[in-house]
């Protein structure tokens, strides 16, 4: 099987198996997806971003306003009338 | 004229009368035929089977005789390539980061039809915002894409979005994902398996 990482400006933007990329071994694959799993919990202002020697370097962003949730379809809004499961 | 051989005339009329019969009823008349002359006239007007051709097929298509100035194929021949259907391509991609697009390489540059990505974890997606769960492209061309997502924190599925333009485009052997849309998701830090065929 063949690794790869795609980097970005000396930032790892993803890891995967199949064609194209920086190919890597299986071990740094392992290790990248290991830093992957241990990624600081990020919030609205802070994001972060993994640098190529596997350490994870914040940033701020500006909030982004919520996303408006699609309308409930005709059953969903008959689900929370008669109280199901709501959102 | 020779005269070589007796007749028995009734037995003549009776065939030379089933003859007329089968001539009249393919004929569609009901005419009375003289013989010799007009049994060979209505058998000249009796229309032939038409201009029958050999064809090679190299396209899926509708094809009609009529478009190759005949009235139908004696024989066809259909040899139509595989085109971008003919393999089946698959990978992994991990991201790094919460992303609204995902590029993965085909390792060609053949056409993709159709193609799906799908997220491996077991680890529930949680996220602040929307999450891609499962993005189908279908048909040809991309002509259909379904988006099955789910609301903040992954608590839920969305009712599939099905959008009737891409949602993947191929740049050579280069595919693109995007999540992004009237209602957008996002690839969370997750697995996801693709095939593309």
């Amino acid at each position: 099987m063949r690794f790869y990482k795609i980097i970005n400006d000396q930032y790892i933007k993803a890891v995967g198996t199949g064609h194209g990329w920086t190919e890597i071994s299986e071990e740094e694959y392992e290790s990248i997806i290991t830093a992957i799993h241990n990624k600081p919990q990020e919030t609205a202002e802070i994001r972060y971003r993994l640098k190529t020697d596997l350490t994870w370097e914040s940033y701020e962003v500006e909030p982004t306003p919520p996303m408006p949730e699609p309308e409930p379809d005709a059953e969903e809004i008959l689900d929370i009338l008669l109280g199901g499961d709501a959102e | 004229m020779a005269v070589d051989k007796l007749v028995d005339s009734t037995q003549l009329d009776s065939d030379l009368t089933s003859v007329a019969n089968a001539i009249r009823t393919k004929g569609g008349t009901s005419a009375q035929l003289a013989f010799p002359a007009g049994f060979v006239r209505e058998i000249d007007a009796i229309p032939t089977g038409g201009t029958l051709i050999t064809k090679t097929i190299t396209e899926n298509g509708t094809y009609d005789a009529e478009d190759d100035d005949a009235d139908g194929y004696s024989e066809v021949t259909v040899n139509v390539s595989g085109g971008g259907g003919g393999s089946l391509k698959s990978g992994t991609i991990t991201p790094a980061e919460r992303t609204m697009t995902l590029d993965v390489n085909l390792g060609s540059a053949d056409t993709i039809t159709n193609a799906v990505i799908v997220p491996a974890s077991e680890t529930p997606l949680k996220s602040a915002g929307r999450t891609v769960f499962a993005m189908v492209i279908i048909n040809e061309s991309y002509k259909k894409s379904i988006v099955c997502g789910s609301n903040s924190g992954g608590s839920s599925l969305f009712t599939p979005v099905t959008y009737d333009g891409s949602k993947i485009s191929q740049s050579g052997s280069t595919l693109t994902f995007n999540g992004g849309g009237t209602t957008s998701y996002y690839f969370e830090t997750v697995l996801y398996r693709w095939f593309a065929w």
